[in-house]
């Protein structure tokens, strides 16, 4: 297939007819000489004419192959094999997680080798490709779009650093696809992801939905820029405990590489408490765990604990924790179940309550558990609640509805478990509103019931803070669950801003996370019970319910967020005319964005790029508050270990995957185009041995057979020592 | 000093010249100036009115025919050449109608008897010029066109023939044959051929070949046919209508005239010639056609030398840079042989 890249450039063969019509309209400054007779001019003239005739049009044919040459070249012409494609559109998706913030003594970053790929590749596009630069933490941005001078992107490319999200490169598959909506005839795509690679990075079911209903063939480059062989430790999770009487501090620990590690885990910010640390030993793929000793007797109120693991290793953002230890004592929950039958191992909320009861049992304060049925829940029962769970019920009545809702937009935090009793006609009329998706507790409608023939769980964000303790084997079942019936859930609509961290077999959303007001939903597709799925039996599912809980609460009981999150606070107290400042860690004042929701103060901060102790402070006509949060990074990049190159092409399928090492030797700045081969260099080399054979014909050849070049300024002096004598002149 | 016929004479020929020069525009020289002809009267060196670059500052006259013949014979004179000589020879009985000038005086103190002199060079020779007026003959990139150089050489070459005592005669052709002044052997003969030369600017086509033949039948006697052209023409035809010439007992002498730059052909750029007899235009570019132009001249040239040559007729190719002497002397060879 042969083809012309800039084919205006043919416009140029128009140019060569300006010299000749300059030429024929060119008034000829010829003088008229008065001659005696042009018989021996006519003979001469006859005769050259006759010798000539062949030299002229070799000389012409000399000139305009120059000219031809020259202007098709221009035109970049360019011939590509039969069956590939011409074009390559690529994107090259830079990871910009946490984890590309690697630190090894004497070696770059991954980041950093990660930039200098990204530039190479920028670099080395062949003519007619184009190119946009990618950047993927836990969110994808892309640069601009797909342009033939991607150079452009290059500053950009250079001032990007690693941030504090986790990895989610499928996150980037989103943006390309809307940039291949309209892909141009014999493209290709090239997908290069510069990143270490870790597990977690990927999410099959995005790249899936990715290929989905794509047309243009696409090739998919690793470039893993993670050193070979990584390791680290991190502090999962700590929270304050009461065993015995005695307070402590427990910590979970994890650990990713070949070895286990030996750290120790200290004790900070808390002033009067002397040295508490405790020397643990971190072995890989399983959590270890520490108790630091609090005295009974110290002072926790405004304080915040700063756990760290010392020495620090690569990825020092995990090695520490914030703990705010004024939290109020114990969580209320208010289980919402109906009364259905009377045998309790029946019941909606059996499971829930027994694993309620063993998370109960570690926790300081322990977790109270009211039950209600939805007919009998009264609006003090909502206000009482940390959290509310709605497990299989029916329906509510509009004035508790209207309580709930008021409550979570407030800060508790409300667990929907569906069920058969749950009825699509009032959840979609009552808990959803399909114009404002965001502003209501059911952010997508229920549609009919699935039988799903025990349909497993897919597209499983394990990065998420929900399921990062579940990577400790002993728990981490949550992909073996099976459901036999669920809800499917209509689509997404344009404002909806709930997110589907599970689903089942691809087919419905499995778990769906939802922010309304200063809280948060969670909402399950399956029953609390062992009715629709075998969850409840599950070893994930007390950590499970125990990271829920965690979560739906963080804004009004821990105040303990995760980088990137959507931070929402209540602020009590303030009355009237509200105004709230926060402090970051580095000692900035941000101003805190204010909503009013039945009469309460949320305080929110979208973005968070400090982790540290934030303080905030608020003033209104009813007083003024004080408060703490803490925002902690994420966890999902603490695992360090490679994905496994053949479980990642498997979730490619067809789209072949090539997973380059640089430190192997492999170069990664192959720019691709196989199958092209650009013309204009060779047309301009032709270019120049015609001008060439053209100028020896003129000056060497043309003395000898044409006399009119006799006269040429070459003959005349003889530069080029022609044939003939050049003649003198008058 | 010159006599007020001649003075009025002179001024009808500037008249004429600045005719010529006005038509041909190769410069306008004021020829005929009296004060000039003065100078030359006076001029103690003759000879050098033989360069026809120094005659075109005259206008045509017996005077400076005189003053270019007698410096020519000076020339010979003091040269090895003996050519001819034109000292007295003989007498014969005088008989009414003789010239008186010629009356020996001398003899008629002594004897009573009337003789007229005769000189050794006294002949009946008639001498026919035949002149080229056609458009060509007005070609020169100097001041002196091949016209002026043939008309000054008609008019030295007459004035030779008469003071020779041979008759002269001028004829003027073109396409065709054109005015015709019969033989005559007086100098007052010489102011006729003056003038028609003068009045009859060369114009028109060349066909030499059809009017030599058509002056041979109006050349009743015999004599000594001189041929100034510059022969633009079919060599071939024009050789026969040459042979045809001395068929008819004539002897002839070929001054073929060219200009300088017809034999050197200097020009250079582009240029259009246009041709002045049939003003044909031509576009050529000089240098690439002249090694070509130069080869044909020379091939024509000595095509009519080696065919004149095998007729036994002198040519002379004359160039308008060139000095008359070489002309005279050639028709003086001539005549020489013709006296035996």
């Amino acid at each position: 297939m042969f083809t012309l890249l800039a084919p205006i450039a043919l416009a140029g063969l128009g140019l060569l007819a300006i010299p000749v019509i300059i030429h024929l309209l060119k008034p000829k400054r010829v003088r008229t000489m008065p001659f005696s007779s042009l018989r021996w001019l006519r003979a001469s003239q006859h005769k050259l004419s006759r010798r000539i005739q062949w030299h002229q049009v070799l000389l012409f044919l000399l000139r305009a192959a120059f000219l031809c040459a020259l202007v098709v070249a221009l035109a970049k012409p360019v011939f590509s094999r039969r069956g590939s494609r011409l074009f390559t559109e690529r994107f090259v998706i830079l990871d910009i997680s946490r984890s590309m913030h690697y630190e090894q003594p004497g070696r770059e970053t991954p980041l950093v080798r990660g930039r200098k790929i990204a530039r190479a590749l920028l670099d080395q596009g062949l003519p007619g490709d184009r190119a946009t630069v990618i950047l993927t933490g836990a969110s994808s941005v892309a640069l601009g779009p797909l342009a033939e001078d991607p150079t452009s992107y290059a500053s950009r490319l250079e001032a990007a650093e690693a941030g504090l999200g986790d990895t989610d490169l499928s996150s980037a598959l989103a943006v390309i696809r809307r940039m291949l909506a309209a892909p141009r005839p014999n493209a290709r795509a090239e997908l290069v992801f510069i990143t270490d690679n870790h597990q977690g990075s990927w999410l099959q079911g995005e790249i899936a939905a990715f290929e989905e209903g794509l047309t243009v063939p696409v090739s998919v480059r690793v470039i893993d820029v993670g050193p070979s062989a990584a390791r680290n430790a991190w502090i999962a999770d700590a929270r304050p405990i009461e065993v015995g009487g005695k307070h402590f501090l427990h910590a979970r620990l994890g650990a990713s590489g070949n070895e286990p590690q030996e750290r120790t885990l200290r004790v900070k910010r808390l002033p009067g408490l002397g040295d508490v640390s405790q020397k643990v030993t971190i072995a890989p793929g399983a959590f270890a765990e520490a108790n630091l000793p609090i005295p009974t007797d110290y002072d926790i109120e405004g304080k915040i604990a700063e756990l760290v693991l010392e020495p620090r290793d690569a990825l020092p953002d995990d090695d520490q924790f914030w703990l705010n230890l004024d939290t109020r004592g114990g969580l209320h929950v208010l289980l919402l179940e109906p009364e259905s039958t009377q045998i309790e191992s029946l019941q909606p909320g059996f499971h829930l309550r027994k694993a309620l009861e063993v998370l109960g049992r570690g926790d300081a304060g322990a977790i109270q558990v009211t039950s209600r049925s939805p007919d009998a829940v009264v609006a003090s029962d909502f206000a009482n609640a940390d959290v509310v769970v709605m497990a299989n019920v029916p329906q509510l009545t509009d004035d508790r509805l209207l309580a709930l809702e008021s409550r979570v937009k407030t800060g508790t935090g409300l667990l929907m478990f569906l069920g058969p009793a749950a009825q699509p006609a009032f959840y979609n009329t009552k808990l959803h509103n399909p114009q404002r998706p965001a502003e209501c507790l059911l952010p997508r409608p229920l549609l009919q019931i699935a039988r799903g023939n025990m349909a497993p769980f897919t597209r499983v964000a394990w990065t998420h803070p929900m399921f990062a303790p579940l990577a400790d084997p002993a728990f981490g079942d949550l992909g073996q669950v099976r459901a036999r019936t669920y809800f499917e859930f209509g689509a997404v609509v344009p404002g909806d801003q709930s997110q589907a961290l599970a689903w089942f077999a691809d087919a419905a959303p499995a778990l769906i996370e939802h922010a309304l007001g200063a809280g948060h939903v969670l909402i399950f597709n399956t029953t609390a019970n062992d009715e629709w799925s075998d969850l409840p039996r599950r070893n994930c599912f007390v950590p499970l319910l125990d990271q829920a809980l965690r979560r739906l609460t963080r804004a009004r009981l821990s105040r303990n967020f995760q980088a990137g999150d959507a931070i929402a606070l209540a602020l009590p107290g303030l009355g009237g005319n509200p105004s709230a400042a926060i402090t970051t860690p580095g000692g900035r004042t941000v101003p805190a964005v204010l909503q009013q929701f039945d009469g309460q103060t949320i305080a929110r901060l979208d973005a968070a790029d400090e982790v540290g102790v934030y303080a905030i402070r608020g003033n209104g006509d009813g007083g003024s508050m004080e408060s703490n949060f803490v925002v902690q990074a994420g966890r999902g990049d603490s695992v360090v270990t490679k994905t496994d190159a053949e479980i990642l092409r498997a979730w490619w399928g067809k789209v072949p995957l090539e997973v380059v090492h640089p430190d192997a030797g492999t170069s990664p700045d192959r720019a691709g185009g196989a199958g092209r081969v650009l013309l204009w260099p060779w047309l301009l080399a032709l270019g120049a041995l015609v001008l060439l054979a053209e100028m020896y014909f003129v000056h060497r050849l043309c003395p000898v057979m044409n006399p009119a070049v006799a006269s040429s300024t070459v003959a005349r002096h003889g530069i080029l020592s022609p044939t003939s004598k050049p003649e003198a002149t008058v | 000093m010159p006599s007020p016929s001649s003075n009025a004479w002179l001024n009808a020929l500037r008249a004429g010249a600045r005719h010529l020069a006005q038509r041909f525009q190769h410069g306008v020289v004021d020829r005929g100036n009296p004060r000039i002809i003065t100078e030359v009267l006076n001029d103690p060196d003759p000879r050098r009115y033989l360069d026809p670059a120094v005659l075109d500052k005259f206008a045509l006259s017996p005077l400076i025919a005189r003053l270019v013949v007698e410096g020519f014979i000076n020339g010979l004179h003091k040269s090895p050449f003996h050519g001819f000589s034109v000292e007295f020879a003989d007498h014969r009985e005088y008989v009414p109608g003789d010239d008186l000038k010629y009356l020996d005086w001398q003899v008629f103190a002594r004897t009573d008897r009337y003789y007229i002199k005769r000189y050794e060079e006294e002949t009946n020779l008639r001498c026919y010029i035949l002149l080229d007026r056609s458009a060509s003959m007005a070609f020169g990139t100097g001041t002196v066109t091949k016209w002026d150089y043939g008309c000054f050489l008609t008019t030295c070459l007459a004035y030779l023939m008469i003071k020779q005592q041979d008759a002269a005669g001028l004829s003027l052709f073109g396409a065709k044959p054109g005015l015709m002044l019969p033989p005559r052997c007086r100098v007052s003969h010489l102011r006729q051929m003056i003038q028609v030369m003068t009045t009859n600017p060369p114009t028109g086509e060349t066909n030499v070949a059809s009017s030599l033949r058509a002056m041979v039948r109006n050349l009743k006697r015999r004599g000594l046919i001189v041929l100034i052209s510059d022969l633009i023409d079919d060599p071939v035809e024009t050789l026969k209508s040459i042979r045809l010439l001395g068929s008819h007992g004539h002897d002839v002498i070929v001054f073929q005239i060219r200009d300088a730059t017809e034999v050197e052909f200097p020009f250079d750029g582009a240029t259009v010639f246009r041709d002045l007899e049939t003003g044909e235009e031509l576009e050529v570019d000089p240098a690439a056609v002249r090694e070509s132009y130069m080869q044909n001249l020379a091939e024509e040239t000595e095509r009519y030398r080696k065919g004149l040559l095998e007729m036994g007729i002198d040519y002379v190719p004359l160039n308008t840079r060139q000095p008359y002497d070489q002309a005279f002397s050639a028709y003086l060879h001539r005549r020489s042989k013709l006296r035996g």
